[in-house]
């Protein structure tokens, strides 16, 4: 008979609503589809297709396929929808990019042109209409001014203003002055995020001030989200920004036409609603006990947790310990030292030291503190010495005391016990 | 055993005949301790199973994270019944081959009275209580050879256990020393040959688990029905270490 014998159970098994999420699921591709229909029906500004520029940088279909399904994956969305995320990736070519740069090291810009060979990543950052970068553009000087003044009309309310650094308040923002007309960069932020239709900091200066921010913070400096108001901000933190991260929540952004949701502090929360501890690669040594207590120990040796030695995986949310950085290759756990929170607000301050946090009350699971696995030995093992005293005491007291002969079993004559003839008393074994 | 003087219940028959109850010493203290701290190792070692074999709660979820780590705490009290099991087993192994007073070993001699014991109790049981031919102040080789074969299954899952404990163990490092680790894969490698890998053994762990389940389903079944079906408070020897038989009872029942 032809009967797979685990549907007689699939009915208590199945994930209940399942029927609903499917429906839910269908209308939410096809309001995508509608969306996706709209963006096709804009003129591409940019002049660069993706297709085109994966065929030149012989990226094989297969390759950008991989690409889409993790993209897929790291915004939270079912597999159905890695068609229309790949969909979306070839229309980026219809947003108007302007990104401008104060206090900080560029790295954001360099986390998407480092790369060893051309990434997915890099040709999208192609494809955008880059209007202006300070960084990568030709032009220089009035040439270049100009060229953001007439973007920034050209695009009136429909472009994306990215923001890398962050923004110092004092002495009238005179810290950090750009362009050729001096004009101080707080300035600038404020005028070009009233133009434009969302506004990105980009890592972790933009995002809480980072580390022009940190104690004494002589320039005052700021993140975006302290000068700009009336456009929504997005924050996507870390030191560098993730280019998936930044990638991901445009193809959100052409998907939906909306911010996705954010969590308090403005940063995706299908990106830094997780804490890196919970999917930490590392995560079963902390469970089980196992620390690396100093740098090349054995327990380094063998990669267990690094929370003694400062990790703040615990304290941090950003989706590395699954995405990772450079194409995945790998993040700083990974490569052997602990996370310093760099996607937290005020990290450099509050998380960036290699020390445990004295005020932290973070405890691995089992009696103690101890850890499962090295608990559980240490309690078994000091049961078994408890025992093995107890036997060997025994085994001395019934070597010096001999036996006592009682009989405990039941025969089949049962009148002679139960009449109550036999009275032997029964010591303690 | 002790046997008190004899007490009467007040409860009389349908004939009104008065029925004398006397109260029978079954187990030591020692033996109850073992064995309500092995009950509750297995219930524990169940409930934690269940959740580790197919953790139903989703604890790192972004809208609903919880704070707590269940499947952390599952395995850790998991590993300490383990652990009071196995330790215990071992306690209750040496007693069974070298107590000072009765030799539990001695009760698996197929000798004639035991044979024929073992065949009465059994009988009792499946005659619904209809013949009642065997002695019920002492343990009858019916439930001697049932708890030998629930030891043989905790056995098993001692090794099968271990085996996928120590397969968690990176480098064979562990907090106590690297002894450990080498001594479970010296002492439960081959149920991974045995059983057809860590799967199989898995398998075999979880299967185990329903067996030792269904065993204790039955043990508390056939305590109460004894209880009420011989009405001398079988169940009372786990508690009070005693129980009651009937000073002039019928051997055939009535």
């Amino acid at each position: 008979m032809d009967l797979d014998r685990r549907s007689l159970f699939s009915g208590a098994l199945r994930h209940r609503g399942s029927q609903q999420n499917e429906s839910e699921q269908l209308a939410l591709k096809q309001k995508y589809q509608e969306r996706l229909k709209e963006v096709e029906a804009m003129e591409p500004l940019s002049g660069l297709s993706l297709p085109a520029l994966l065929v030149e940088h012989r990226l094989s279909r297969r390759n950008f396929m991989m690409w889409a399904s993790a993209m897929t994956a790291a915004l939270m969305l079912p597999p159905v929808f890695e068609k229309q995320v790949a969909e979306a990736a070839t229309l980026l070519n219809r947003v108007p990019v302007i990104w401008i740069e104060g206090q900080d090291c560029a790295g954001n810009s360099e986390a998407f042109i480092r790369s060893a060979g051309p990434t997915v990543e890099e040709l999208l950052f192609q494809t955008i209409s880059l209007e202006y970068h300070e960084t990568l553009m030709a032009a220089a000087g009035f040439q270049s001014e100009l060229r953001k003044q007439t973007a920034a009309q050209m695009y009136k309310g429909k472009y994306v203003l990215v923001v890398e650094g962050a923004i110092p308040q004092g002495e009238n923002g005179a810290y950090c002055t750009i362009g050729a007309a001096g004009q101080t960069f707080y300035e600038e932020v404020q005028q070009l995020s009233a133009g434009a239709a969302l506004v990105i900091g980009a890592g972790a200066c933009a995002y809480y001030g980072g580390i022009p921010k940190a104690y004494p913070n002589p320039t005052n400096a700021v993140g975006v989200s302290s000068v700009v108001s009336g456009t929504p901000v997005i924050n996507i933190p870390a030191c560098p920004m993730n280019p998936i991260n930044f990638v991901g929540t445009l193809i959100h952004y052409i998907l939906t036409g909306a911010a996705p949701a954010l969590d308090s502090t403005g940063r995706p929360i299908w990106a830094f609603g997780n804490l890196i501890h919970n999917n930490c690669e590392r995560r079963a040594h902390f469970d089980a006990g196992e620390y690396v207590q100093q740098w090349g120990d054995l327990g380094a040796q063998n990669n267990f947790c690094l929370y003694k030695m400062g990790c703040k995986g615990p304290f941090t949310y950003n989706n590395c310990s699954i995405v990772r950085y450079n194409e995945g290759t790998n993040w700083p756990i990974g490569v052997g030292h602990g996370c310093i929170g760099c996607s937290q607000p005020e990290f450099w301050d509050t998380l960036a030291y290699e020390r445990p946090m004295v005020s932290a009350n973070i405890h691995a699971p089992g009696l103690a503190g101890l850890g499962i696995e090295s608990g559980a030995d240490k309690f078994g093992l000091g049961l078994l010495a408890v025992v093995g005293v107890g036997i060997v005491a025994h085994a001395i007291a019934s070597a010096v005391g001999g036996r006592e002969k009682v009989s405990t079993m039941a025969s089949s004559s049962s009148s002679e016990a139960a009449s109550g003839g036999t009275t032997e008393k029964k010591e303690g074994e | 055993m002790t046997l008190d003087t004899p007490t009467y219940s007040k409860h009389s028959t349908k004939t009104g005949q008065v029925e004398a109850y006397q109260r029978v010493q079954r187990v030591t203290t020692t033996w109850r301790i073992i064995h309500w701290v092995q009950a509750l190792s297995v219930v524990v070692c169940f409930i934690t199973g269940l959740f580790i074999a197919k953790p139903f709660i989703q604890t790192s979820s972004i809208y609903s994270a919880l704070p707590f780590p269940i499947m952390g705490w599952s395995r850790a009290l998991h590993f300490y019944g383990a652990m009071i099991l196995d330790t215990s087993m071992i306690l209750i192994a040496y007693l069974y081959l070298f107590s000072r007073s009765h030799r539990d070993i001695t009760d698996l001699r197929p000798t004639p009275e035991h044979r024929s014991a073992f065949k009465e109790a059994a009988l009792n049981f499946i005659t619904f209580n209809r013949r009642r031919r065997f002695d019920t102040t002492k343990r009858d080789p019916l439930l001697a050879v049932m708890f030998v074969l629930l030891h043989l299954l905790l056995l098993l899952q001692a090794l099968t256990g271990l085996q996928l404990y120590v397969a968690n163990f990176s480098d064979n490092l562990s907090s106590v020393g690297s002894w450990w680790p080498q001594f479970l894969h010296f002492t439960t490698d081959w149920t991974a040959t045995v059983f057809g890998g860590n799967v199989g053994v898995r398998m075999t762990h979880l299967t185990a688990s329903w067996l030792i389940i269904a065993w204790a389903v039955f043990h508390i079944y056939y305590e109460i029905w004894r209880t009420i079906m011989w009405r001398e408070g079988d169940v009372g020897i786990m508690f009070s270490g005693s129980k009651y038989v009937r000073v002039k009872d019928d051997a055939n029942g009535s």
